[in-house]
């Protein structure tokens, strides 16, 4: 499993179309400090509710490198020289879930820091004025709300392994990013919209969705892995 | 000892209602240059898939190095090296960087090894080059190395010499020679291309409609694929009335191109000559000839 | 005339394409659907960044599909080869498209203010309200405009197809073209601290359909203004494609 990666690594390391993908997303990451945010921490929030930008990346992402290696046939490679098919899921899908967090935290790091940097401090969260439990609320944003917004794209995470082609694997993961963001970052529903935001939330609640978040990529896996164990390689 | 690194019993494979291999049986032995010969669409790369591990067989076993237990069967792949229906390659990559690749999947400590494949390959100047650049021919070659990393003592390639030059599959077929004369490495080759598989193989299997028709060894083969008279005349009508009549021949065969091929009168060629010049029948070739390896394969599917 | 033939023979034996057109259709349900809330707000949103944005993603669906498929799969080869003349293809592609695009645009908002409807009831005001405005003559001129600023815009992704000559790389760089573009396009016309930047961006399709078109209505002078504009970017496309593939090395 380990070789397999390294191999992730090399690739990673190597490939022209990542070094691209990555320099067009920061761009497209940066086009939010133009919008008027209160202050740093306003933008901070908003862009790690937000999960329609980083997900329409990993859309694009996971076909040009999942897609590509069955379009390329280069996971036969892999098969067939006796690697088990559920050691080569788990590693592409823990894989695409890094990526996935590296995109979120792009989205809503690199411009919430130039910001700062911009405006000399981090502000106060605009209707939040009163609250007071900041280092609770930025550790709960930074765990239990990004596994919250991994186990939200956990279709992504499937996509590639169902349709086995770069095309469909891009289009079917547009159509997903713009229905399920719309789905769950409405205010319609207390969660998962409430949660994202600074509150006197119990811990027990906390746990609860890390509990579910993780339940559900776990789903995820385990609906990929059934398509791809017995999947046939043309 | 004659021992076995592939074995194949009752292997059938459906895709929906269609049944690509029927109780299929086969036995590749250590050591050996296997030839796989058959016709498109007769299942040879579907075979080599479900080997690979890429597809799962509808019934039947299959063994690797004598093991046929599905999770011992995939750690037995580590020791095999596959060309299936051409090279899966990283096209933005170099040649070397999928090299790299590879050792780095395969764990393959030694960097050198990669010089030695890429030279062996005659690779060694293009290596730098991005694959999207590479000829058909360039990047077969590179499926071939790629298969040959790590020295794998089974080597299964499906159709390894297409798109290359007279001079490229002069080199693939010495050092696949060398590869089996030197460290004993056993080697499974589907080709169409029959003359080359002539020049290599130590015994044949031929599959048809999805079973298989005959696995012989060269040497039988050989002696199967009978020698023969060649007889091109004028009037190919009149010298056949002549063999029979006079000759006593009853084993030849008449082709529409007005040649003859006589087999049971191998070692009197001259006589044949004499007696037709008698008879003023003007003898334009007579030579004698062995069956080729493609005319066997044809009688034998009943074309 | 006959490569014209060709191409919408191909659209129209491709299951492909209503596919794309079914997915538009359930889009715009899902789109007023997930705003159940505030149906009233379907109208403004459809007519905003998110709609522009759905629909254009609608047609480089099609556009990078169909166009790149000629390319990754090689037959654009046996077209040259038999002695087309590239020109003569290049024309035919993007008029065969765009004129097969129109349905998957216009279906997304469609469909979208037709479930709202349903959504609101037949029986209730605002369910009138919609039924009223589907069938209203400046409605229907809104959806025009829609369409044709849609259809300017993603000239432009016939263009990166051509570049790419790859469909999975064109449907990524389009991707980007388009999400560019409309935060571009959004965060310029709403922020007064851009105004600055209007006048660069208002020949961008979109940033006309966004200034022009009011809750479903457009004015004759916007209407002008938002066909100008798509002209000028369907040309543009046009142009440098054809500047590209003429020359272009086929793989």
């Amino acid at each position: 499993m380990d070789s397999i990666v390294c191999a992730h690594i090399y690739r990673f390391a190597h490939s022209q179309v990542v070094k691209i993908f990555f320099s067009i997303y920061i761009i497209v990451c940066l086009l939010s400090l133009t919008s008027e945010f209160a202050s740093p921490s306003d933008l901070l929030i908003q862009s790690l509710i937000d999960m329609s930008i980083p997900s329409l990346g990993l859309s694009i992402f996971s076909g040009i490198y999942i897609g590509t290696e069955f379009r390329n046939r280069t996971i036969q490679n892999q098969i067939s020289h006796g690697e088990k098919r559920s050691s080569i899921l788990l590693m592409n899908f823990l894989m695409l879930i890094i990526v996935f967090v590296v995109l979120v935290f792009i989205y809503a790091f690199v411009p919430a820091f130039l910001f700062f940097l911009k405006s000399g401090n981090m502000g106060i969260l605009s209707g939040y004025e009163e609250y007071g439990l900041w280092p609770q609320y930025f550790t709960r944003l930074c765990i239990p709300a990004t596994l919250l917004t991994v186990a939200r794209a956990s279709g992504l995470f499937i996509i590639p392994f169902l349709f086995k082609d770069t095309v469909r694997t891009i289009l079917t993961s547009i159509m997903y990013s713009l229905v399920v963001p719309m789905l769950t970052q409405s205010d319609r529903f207390q969660y998962p919209y409430q949660y994202y935001w600074p509150g006197n939330i119990d811990i027990s609640i906390d746990i609860a969705i890390v509990a579910i978040s993780i339940i559900i990529l776990f789903i995820a896996y385990y609906v990929a892995l059934a398509f791809f164990k017995r999947a046939q390689f043309k | 000892m004659n021992s076995f690194v592939l074995e194949v019993h009752g292997l059938c494979k459906k895709y929906g209602h269609q049944l690509v291999l029927n109780h299929f049986d086969m036995r590749v032995q250590q050591g050996s240059i296997y030839g796989f010969v058959g016709e498109n669409g007769a299942g040879k790369t579907t075979l080599i898939r479900l080997i690979a591990g890429l597809d799962f067989p509808t019934c039947g076993k299959l063994s690797l190095f004598d093991e046929s237990d599905p999770r011992i069967l995939r750690r037995q792949r580590s020791r095999m090296g596959f060309l299936i229906e051409g090279p899966a390659l990283y096209l933005d990559m170099t040649a070397r960087q999928n090299l790299e690749m590879i050792c780095i999947q395969r764990g393959i400590p030694d960097k050198q090894e990669i010089d030695h494949i890429l030279e062996l390959m005659s690779l060694k100047e293009n290596s730098n080059k991005k694959v999207h650049n590479f000829s058909l021919g360039m990047r077969q070659r590179l499926g071939i190395a790629i298969a040959l990393l790590g020295e794998p003592e089974f080597l299964i390639l499906d159709e390894p010499i297409n798109g290359l030059d007279p001079t490229g599959i002069l080199e693939i077929r010495d050092i696949l020679i060398g590869l089996n004369k030197r460290k004993g490495t056993t080697i499974l080759i589907s080709s169409h291309i029959l003359p080359e598989l002539e020049n290599m193989a130590t015994h044949y299997g031929f599959i048809h409609k999805g079973r298989m028709l005959q696995e012989i060894t060269a040497e039988s083969l050989a002696k199967k694929c009978r020698q023969f008279v060649l007889l091109k005349t004028d009037n190919k009508e009149k010298a056949a009335a002549i063999l029979e009549d006079e000759l006593h021949s009853h084993e030849f065969d008449v082709y529409p191109d007005g040649s003859i091929h006589i087999f049971d009168l191998i070692n009197r060629s001259e006589e044949v000559a004499a007696c037709l010049t008698t008879h003023q029948i003007a003898v334009k070739e007579i030579t004698i000839c062995g069956e080729r390896l493609e005319n066997y394969f044809k009688n034998l599917i009943g074309v | 005339m006959r490569v014209f033939r060709l191409e919408l023979y191909r659209f129209f034996y491709d299951w492909i394409y209503y596919i794309y057109f079914f997915l538009a259709m359930l889009l715009g349900f899902a789109f007023s659907l997930l705003n159940v809330h505030d149906l009233r707000s379907v109208v403004h949103q459809i007519f905003g960044s998110a709609g522009y944005m759905y629909g254009a993603l609608c047609s480089m669906a099609v556009i990078c599909t169909f166009v790149g498929k000629d390319f990754s799969y090689r037959t654009i080869h046996n077209k040259i080869s038999t002695g087309g003349k590239r020109e003569s293809l290049l024309t035919a592609t993007f008029l065969c498209v765009s004129l097969c695009e129109i349905p998957v645009i216009v279906i997304f908002p469609a469909s979208s203010i037709l479930s709202a409807g349903i959504l609101s009831g037949w029986g209730t005001q605002l369910g009138k309200d919609f039924l009223f405005l589907i069938c209203s003559p400046s409605f229907l001129k809104s959806i025009l405009a829609y369409v044709i600023g849609i259809m300017g815009f993603s000239a432009a992704c016939i263009l990166i197809t051509i570049a790419c000559r790859d469909m999975a790389k064109s449907l990524g760089l389009s991707t980007a073209y388009i999400i560019v573009c409309v935060m571009m396009t959004q965060k310029i016309f709403y922020l007064d601290s851009l105004q600055k930047l209007r006048q660069f961006i208002s020949i961008i399709p979109l940033y006309q359909m966004l200034a022009n078109i009011r809750e479903g209505y457009i004015d004759n002078h916007g209407f002008q203004a938002v066909v100008f504009c798509a002209a000028i970017w369907f040309l543009a496309a046009y142009i440098l494609s054809l500047l590209l593939f003429r020359f272009e090395r086929l793989k």
